[in-house]
């Protein structure tokens, strides 16, 4: 459904000095610098599969999606997207996708979101029944029923992103790329569009691409993962397979009977790190080769009540993987 | 008002602004001066071909095209450059950020758009020496240091009532959207009645004594007519006390204005 | 194209119902264009105090003239103003994107989305004045050469828009295009005088590289003067001609914005 081979795109920036003789000096000549931004990716993506891009910022995810939807055009590789080079942008291409940036409004600022909509639906040429049907659904599950008839401009952030998701959704696409679809949301609105694009995929199983800083998203939404690093593809499998190909620590969390035996623990530094403790629980942060002999050199301790080993947080390891120079 | 650090910091970002930032600015304006002279030049050439005269109403066609070139640059001193500006903040919600910084926010509008102007003191200098280079001073001129003199204290006055009619109507975007159309009304009243499109001396007589009494001639005919030498002095001081007149009623207004629509204020999009 | 027909129908709906919405707004513009008109004709009025024919033409002819130009005015602002404005800025912000992965021309959207309601009683006017300006003409003017008249103004003010988007393009590469938009205005005002004042190398070049001359004074003379087929092809010629400027040069600004933006 979405391949891409070696695909790359470099741009070309220009660096201004600062000050007053640096904007003067960039009328007549200018600095360019080149910029990776995305490098040599290979992926493959299936019929209703849904993925999480994941990378700091500057990682290259927004320019891989917008690759993908057609919007830029790649300085080497190839694409392929429901069977269409994307940046060729096709009618019958750009009927069946969808993109939502999170920091980016599409919708008309100065119309209510219904009038958005029926404009949609003319673009799009979106049968009556289709239409009624999907915008009845996709209003119920947001719950912005009454929000249709208010301009764009005065409805709270969260309100707007969701209608933002019934515009692009809308004309069932078989591919979405949400970029950033939560940015700037609070817990409450964040959790509720979770929850619908859960329940939507489920209806509608399109293959999506999701970016996203929160890990939450990622966890919750996708059961793939692709991280990227400085424009380069450097993990690409299950969501679950990041601990066993990259987590080197474990966490060992031992209970005590009271705090003073909690407190009094010490191990060696070959062993691990004590990373919390209080209230008689500590946790400690092993290497994966020293566990047994960790965990029995704690089990000889006094007042031990309990004894648990743990993986290592997906979003604290992957964090660390984006982190990584 | 006392000179605080921060008016000479607004000086110096809009001027660096117009240098830097605005590199296309001053190309576009040097066409604006372009357009406006030629359209004039080939219009009054036209009339004085069909009068076959030298003179008419006073002007030589010499120093009509004097005046035209004064228009552009004189008008831009006096309105300064951010047509629309307050209300687009009010608009957008970012007229916030000037109600929390600890000066007053009239100053530091009023700082901006004298800082504009001096800029184009310069240019207006320029503008007159090539002229003289070039062409040569006008038989009918009487343009001399005082004339000058004369004409940048008008421009100062037309300055401080432009601002204060401008203020006036962009603070009605507390109560309506879009107050553009409005400050584009008086641009155009500016440019029949206030001489840009046409000089004062061309209207029957009976307008011209009307239109004395009016602000509009203020905001570009009469500080030309200042340094072209064609005003005396008692007419000089009877303009500026004009001038002066009408920037305290404007100023009332703004003043009522701002206390009233302040209230109002809800900050969109904070 | 059908599709494009209902389209603009909605943009025309929208357009309407949000006018209600600004009620204070909608009298402001009537009172602008109607300031606007009166300077017009008052600068020519006051001009013929002074002369007998400007750029060949009497007052009775100048109005008519006039009536063509201000009609322009007020098609553009009715259909296009509002959308042009946005259009670099959209560029320069990286905004086009939601535009370009819809099955629609972008430049159409971006083009005609939001018409001025608010704007469209001085289409009215405008047209009120030229009626009139015809009415008070001392010949009979034959309704199929006011027809014919009308069609070349509309023209005329696609001639415009073409030229303004030659004017706004360049945003793709340059960094802020505002300057030079700015310059299009200024410019602008060639089309609210006779051509025929314009002498020399000026002449040649506001009636081909830089059409605004044209924009309005020749339907004016084809109306006005003997038919001219010469004049009627030099429009008819620069018209296509820009037309096919903007058509391919705006795909190359397209090109470019994809290829260089992040």
């Amino acid at each position: 459904m979405i391949k891409t081979n070696r695909i790359s795109k470099i741009f070309r920036v220009h660096v201004k000095e600062p000050g007053l003789y640096g904007s003067v000096k960039s009328l007549f000549s200018r600095n360019w610098i080149e910029k990776n931004a995305v490098h040599d990716v290979t992926i493959s993506i299936g019929e209703g599969e849904i993925v999480g891009l994941v990378g700091a910022n500057g990682a290259g995810k927004t320019t891989l999606v917008k690759m993908l939807s057609g919007i830029i055009s790649p300085s080497s590789g190839s694409a392929t997207v429901l069977g269409y080079n994307p940046w060729d942008r096709h009618n019958d291409f750009r009927r069946q996708i969808a993109l939502i940036m999170g920091q980016k409004a599409q919708l008309w600022w100065d119309l209510p979101a219904e009038d958005c909509f029926i404009l949609l639906k003319e673009i799009y040429r979106i049968p009556e029944n289709t239409y009624n049907e999907n915008l009845a659904y996709l209003t119920e599950t947001l719950n912005v029923k009454d929000q249709l008839n208010i301009q764009i401009r005065r409805l709270s952030l969260g309100e707007r992103m969701k209608m933002e998701l019934i515009a692009a959704l809308l004309h069932d696409p078989r591919v979405v790329f949400l970029d950033e679809p939560t940015i700037g949301l609070d817990l409450t609105a964040q959790r509720s569009i979770r929850r619908f694009l859960l329940n939507y995929r489920q209806k509608n199983r399109p293959a999506m691409i999701v970016t996203s800083h929160y890990m939450e998203d990622i966890e919750q939404l996708c059961k793939r993962i692709i991280i990227l690093r400085h424009g380069s593809v450097v993990y690409d499998g299950e969501l679950s397979g990041v601990s066993r190909g990259f987590a080197d620590h474990r966490i060992i969390s031992v209970t005590f009977n009271d705090d003073n035996a909690a407190a009094g623990l010490k191990i060696p530094e070959r062993l691990g790190t004590v990373m919390t403790s209080s209230q008689g629980i500590v946790e400690i942060k092993v290497r994966r080769e020293s566990i047994a002999e960790a965990a029995s050199f704690i089990l000889k301790r006094k007042g031990v009540n309990d004894l648990t080993i743990k993986e290592e947080d997906i979003g604290n390891i992957i964090e660390s993987i984006i982190r990584e120079s | 008002m006392a000179v605080h650090g921060w008016v000479t910091k607004v000086f110096s970002t809009e001027i660096r602004k117009l240098v830097t930032y605005r590199f296309d600015f001053w190309m576009q304006f040097t066409v604006a001066v372009f357009a406006h002279v030629s359209v004039a030049f080939f219009l009054w050439k036209a009339v004085f071909d069909y009068n076959n005269v030298t003179v008419m109403r006073g002007y030589t066609f010499h120093g009509l095209m004097l005046y035209y070139i004064m228009v552009p640059m004189v008008e831009r001193m006096i309105f300064g450059a951010g047509l629309g500006m307050v209300a687009r903040e009010i608009y957008d919600g970012s007229l916030t950020k000037y109600l929390i910084y600890p000066v007053s926010f009239f100053r530091y509008k009023y700082a901006q758009h004298v800082a504009n102007s001096l800029i184009f003191i310069a240019q207006l200098f320029a503008a007159l020496l090539i002229f003289r280079a070039i062409f040569g001073m006008p038989a009918e001129s009487a343009m001399n240091a005082g004339s000058i003199a004369m004409g940048i204290a008008a421009i100062f006055f037309s300055g401080l009532l432009c601002f204060f009619i401008n203020s006036s109507i962009e603070l009605i975007a507390f109560w309506a959207d879009n107050v553009w159309t409005l400050l584009v009304m008086v641009r155009f009243c500016v440019s029949l009645l206030g001489g840009v499109m046409i000089p004062l001396a061309f209207f029957p007589e009976k307008w011209e004594a009307v239109l004395k009494y009016l602000p509009f001639s203020y905001l570009a005919s009469f500080p030309i007519q200042c340094i072209m030498g064609r005003i005396t002095l008692i007419e000089w001081a009877e303009g500026l006390i004009i001038t002066g007149a009408w920037a305290g009623v404007f100023m009332i207004i703004m003043s009522f204005m701002w206390d009233r629509g302040r209230y109002r204020y809800t900050g969109v999009g904070i | 194209m059908s599709r494009y027909v209902r389209l603009y129908i909605y943009f025309l709906r929208f357009s309407f119902s949000k006018a209600m919405e600004f009620r204070l707004d909608f009298y402001f513009r009537i009172v602008m264009d109607i300031i606007f008109y009166g300077i017009n004709i008052g600068f020519y009025k006051l001009v013929f105090n002074h002369t007998g024919l400007l750029g060949g033409w009497n007052m009775d002819q100048m109005m008519i003239f006039i009536s063509g130009y201000l009609i322009i005015d007020a098609i553009n602002m009715t259909v296009f103003a509002n959308n042009l404005w946005m259009i670099s800025e959209y560029i320069n912000k990286g905004e086009l994107d939601y535009y370009l992965i819809r099955p629609v021309s972008p430049l159409f959207f971006l083009s005609v989305r939001d018409f001025a309601a608010n704007s469209f009683l001085n289409l009215i006017m405008a047209g009120g004045i030229l009626t009139w300006s015809i009415m008070s003409y001392p010949e009979k003017i034959g309704w199929y050469m006011v027809l014919f008249f009308i069609v070349m103004i509309i023209l005329g003010t696609l001639l415009r828009y073409f030229v303004r988007m030659i004017f706004i393009i360049p945003s793709f590469w340059a960094q802020s295009g505002q300057g030079l938009e700015m310059i299009f205005f200024t410019l602008n005002r060639f089309i609210e005088r006779p051509d025929r004042i314009f002498t020399g190398p000026l002449r040649i070049i506001l009636t081909t590289a830089l059409p605004f001359s044209i924009m309005a004074s020749f339907p004016a003379r084809i109306l006005l003067e003997n038919f001219d087929m010469l004049l009627l092809f030099h429009f008819l010629a620069v018209f296509l001609l820009f037309y096919f400027i903007v058509i391919r040069f705006w795909r190359k600004g397209l090109k470019a914005y994809s290829s260089a933006s992040s």
